[in-house]
């Protein structure tokens, strides 16, 4: 739901599919203007919401439908959907989400290494306090606080603060600032 | 009627949204925390980080941390997963082995913490 409040902020024109119960942008997908957010896309391309078959067309444009139900063109090209910036937060929330689990047996390593003695815990503290390790950490940092940025933003959308169209814009922005801010302060204290 | 059956049931996934948002209010929670107490007395040398891990209450919040992380971690990959991997057969073997791995991470978790 957080996806859904997150990609097509209330007062937006959808159309409802009748079929998927799936909200549809209205606009027409003609090749220039393909406009389309990423919510029905997801949509029809998960299981769950019983799409029986999808095909491509043309370059970036697929059909899908179920049984006799009207066959609808569908963007998928990514360079031709313009996506609001809450849509670009919500898959940088995923994508840094990814990456932090794939951290998580270095963080392990780390954390397992870093308690053992205190040769091994001065040999991380040097590594970290080198230029590459800073930049090592800054990265990480930046990762880590992007994604609790928007972490927050969704868990205030799920009880419907910020969710008007021009909040949910503007604290979109809001988190990458912050997380920006973040990175700044930790490049201080490093 | 027929359209409702092919969705699926109604709670299907509340277990899920429900434990991603309260392990990330504990993680939030914690790491405000964890970043507080290190700004105020940093663990400088290897004998204060071991001090400040060792302390019964710290510890337990810390097995907390890792046991969300771990859980977090499965529902969001999962929904990934359930979102962008599409053939079957590559979605069941990638699910498998991150359950798999974060099987093993936790029990190297629960490794670090008994030490």
């Amino acid at each position: 739901m957080a996806h859904a409040l997150n990609v097509h902020a209330p007062g937006e024109r959808l159309a409802r599919d009748g079929i998927h119960g799936v909200p549809v942008g209205t606009k027409r997908m003609d090749a220039a203007g393909g406009r389309f957010t990423l919510w029905p896309l997801r949509n029809f391309l998960s299981r769950r919401q019983g799409v029986e078959f999808a095909y491509i067309i043309k370059e970036g444009c697929i059909l899908t439908g179920m049984g006799k139900n009207k066959k609808r063109p569908v963007y998928l090209n990514l360079f031709k959907i313009r996506l609001p910036v809450g849509g670009i937060l919500s898959i940088l929330h995923r994508a840094t989400g990814a990456f932090l689990v794939l951290l998580l047996p270095i963080a392990l390593y780390i954390l397992q290494h870093s308690l053992q003695d205190p040769a091994t815990y001065a040999k991380i503290a040097a590594q970290a306090a080198t230029p590459v390790g800073r930049l090592v950490v800054l990265v990480i940092v930046w990762v880590f606080a992007q994604h609790f940025f928007s972490g927050v933003r969704h868990l205030l959308l799920d009880v419907g603060i910020g969710d008007s169209k021009p909040a949910a814009r503007r604290n979109a922005w809001l988190a990458f600032a912050a997380s920006l801010a973040v990175v700044a302060l930790t490049g201080v204290c490093l | 009627m027929r359209r409702v059956r092919s969705a699926g049931s109604a709670h299907a996934g509340v277990a899920e949204w429900l434990l991603q948002r309260v392990t990330s209010l504990y993680m939030g929670g914690f790491v405000i925390y964890a970043i507080v107490h290190l700004s105020l007395s940093p663990a400088r040398d290897h004998a204060a980080w071991k001090a400040w891990f060792a302390t019964g209450h710290v510890r337990i919040a810390w097995a907390l941390f890792l046991a969300s992380i771990l859980i977090h971690a499965w529902v969001g990959m999962r929904s990934i997963y359930l979102d962008y991997l599409h053939p079957l057969w590559l979605r069941f073997s990638v699910t498998l082995l991150t359950a798999l791995g974060l099987l093993a991470l936790a029990l190297w978790a629960a490794r670090i913490l008994l030490a």
